[in-house]
C-alpha cells in the first residue's frame, strides 16, 4: 500500500477550494439533465389527450386477449390458443384469471376494480419480485403493466369505440 | 509491455464481488414505484473500481456484475438490458473523469445513471415491443438522477476517507 502523504492537500474533489460534492462546471451536467428530463415529461406526460374513450387492453404475445372498458366494467374476451381465461364477479371487483402455458400453470391474475376505476395484476407466478402485481394500477387512460416472463402487457388506450361487452 | 499488478487484480475481483452480492441483495426488494426502478448500490463498486483501478478494471467489474448477477438471480435476459446500458453508461462517464477532472464524481454519477436507464429502458422497449412503456421514462429519469447522487456522494466520500490507503490511478 503505498500512501501519498504529498497529496492529501490536493484530495479528490478539493481541488482550488470547492466542495468534495459539487465543482462549478457540475451546472453544465446539471443543465444538460434537467434539459433532457423536462423534454421528457414534457414529450411524454404533459402532451394533451383531446378526445377518445378509456379503454385497457390486455395482451399475450402481442396480441390482444382482454379489453376492458373501466367506465362501465364492460369487457370483451378474445379467444388465443395456449391462453386460458376465467373470469369472476365479486361486488366492486370483476377479477380476470388469464392461465398460460402448454399445462396452464403459469397465471396472472387482473383485476378490475369498478369503483375506483381501475386495473391492476393482483397476482402471478411470474417470478420472485413479481414487478407486475407491484406496479401501479392503470387509471384515467394511462400507465402500462408489464409481465416480461409471461409476455403479458396490460395497456391503457384511448379509443374511439371501444367493442366491448360485458362477458 | 504494461505489466498487471497483481494488486489491482485483486481489488478488481473484491469489488466485482462485492458490486454482485448487492445487486443481488437489491434483486429481492421490489422495484421503487416504477418497475426497473432501483437504488443503483451495486454500482457504487463499479465507479470505485473506475476512479482506483482505472476504465478497464472498471469495464471489467461491470461486465462480472451483469453476468453473474443475471445468472444468480435467475433471470439471464436482464443482461440483455444492462449490458448495453452499462457500457454505454461507462463509456461515457470514464472519459468525464479521467479527462476532464473538473467535475465532481456526484455529477458524472447522476449523468452515467440517467443514461444508464434510458439506454436500458429503450432496449427493453425494442425487445418487448411495448413502447407505451416510455411513458415511465420521464419517472424513471428523475429517480436515475437521485440514485445517481447517492452512488456519487458514497463514492466521493469512500475515496475521501480512505486517502492514501490506495494509490488512485485516475487522480494522481
Amino acid at each position: 500500500m503505498v500512501v501519498n502523504e504529498e497529496k492529501k492537500e490536493d484530495s479528490i474533489g478539493k481541488s482550488g477550494g470547492e466542495n468534495l460534492f459539487f465543482h462549478k462546471p457540475d451546472l453544465i451536467l446539471y443543465g444538460i439533465v434537467f434539459l433532457i428530463v423536462a423534454i421528457l415529461f414534457v414529450f411524454f406526460i404533459v402532451v394533451p389527450r383531446f378526445s377518445g374513450k378509456n379503454a385497457v387492453i390486455v395482451y399475450y404475445k402481442n396480441q390482444e386477449i382482454i379489453s376492458i372498458n373501466p367506465d362501465n366494467g364492460g369487457f370483451n374476451i378474445t379467444d388465443r390458443q395456449g391462453v386460458g381465461i376465467e373470469t369472476k364477479e365479486n361486488g366492486e371487483e370483476i377479477v380476470f384469471s388469464v392461465f398460460f402455458g402448454e399445462d396452464k400453470k403459469d397465471f396472472n391474475v387482473i383485476t378490475l376494480n369498478k369503483a375506483d376505476k381501475t386495473v391492476f395484476v393482483s397476482d402471478a407466478n411470474c417470478s420472485n419480485r413479481k414487478d407486475c402485481v407491484h406496479t401501479s394500477p392503470i387509471k384515467d387512460g394511462k400507465g402500462i403493466i408489464i409481465c416480461a416472463p409471461h409476455d403479458l402487457k396490460i395497456v391503457a388506450k384511448l379509443l374511439n369505440t371501444i367493442p366491448v361487452t360485458t362477458g | 509491455m504494461k505489466s498487471i499488478s497483481s494488486k489491482k487484480i485483486v481489488l478488481c475481483a473484491l469489488f466485482s464481488a462485492l458490486s454482485v452480492i448487492s445487486f443481488l441483495i437489491e434483486n429481492l426488494f421490489p422495484p421503487i414505484i416504477i418497475p426497473g426502478a432501483k437504488l443503483g448500490v451495486s454500482n457504487i463498486f463499479i465507479l470505485l473500481s473506475v476512479v482506483i483501478l482505472g476504465g478497464a478494471y472498471g469495464y471489467a467489474t461491470l461486465i462480472v456484475k451483469i453476468l453473474f448477477g443475471s445468472l444468480f438471480a435467475g433471470n439471464i435476459s436482464m443482461a440483455l438490458y444492462s449490458f448495453p446500458a452499462g457500457i454505454i453508461a461507462l463509456s461515457v462517464e470514464i472519459p468525464l473523469i479521467k479527462k476532464t477532472k473538473a467535475f465532481s464524481l456526484l455529477a458524472v454519477s447522476v449523468v452515467g445513471s440517467l443514461l444508464n436507464l434510458t439506454v436500458q429502458t429503450t432496449v427493453f422497449c425494442l425487445i418487448t415491443k411495448s413502447f407505451e412503456y416510455f411513458s415511465y421514462l420521464p419517472y424513471l429519469a428523475l429517480i436515475g438522477a437521485i440514485s445517481g447522487a447517492i452512488v456519487g456522494a458514497s463514492v466521493s466520500l469512500i475515496i475521501t476517507y480512505t486517502h492514501g490507503y490506495f494509490n488512485q490511478k485516475i487522480y494522481n
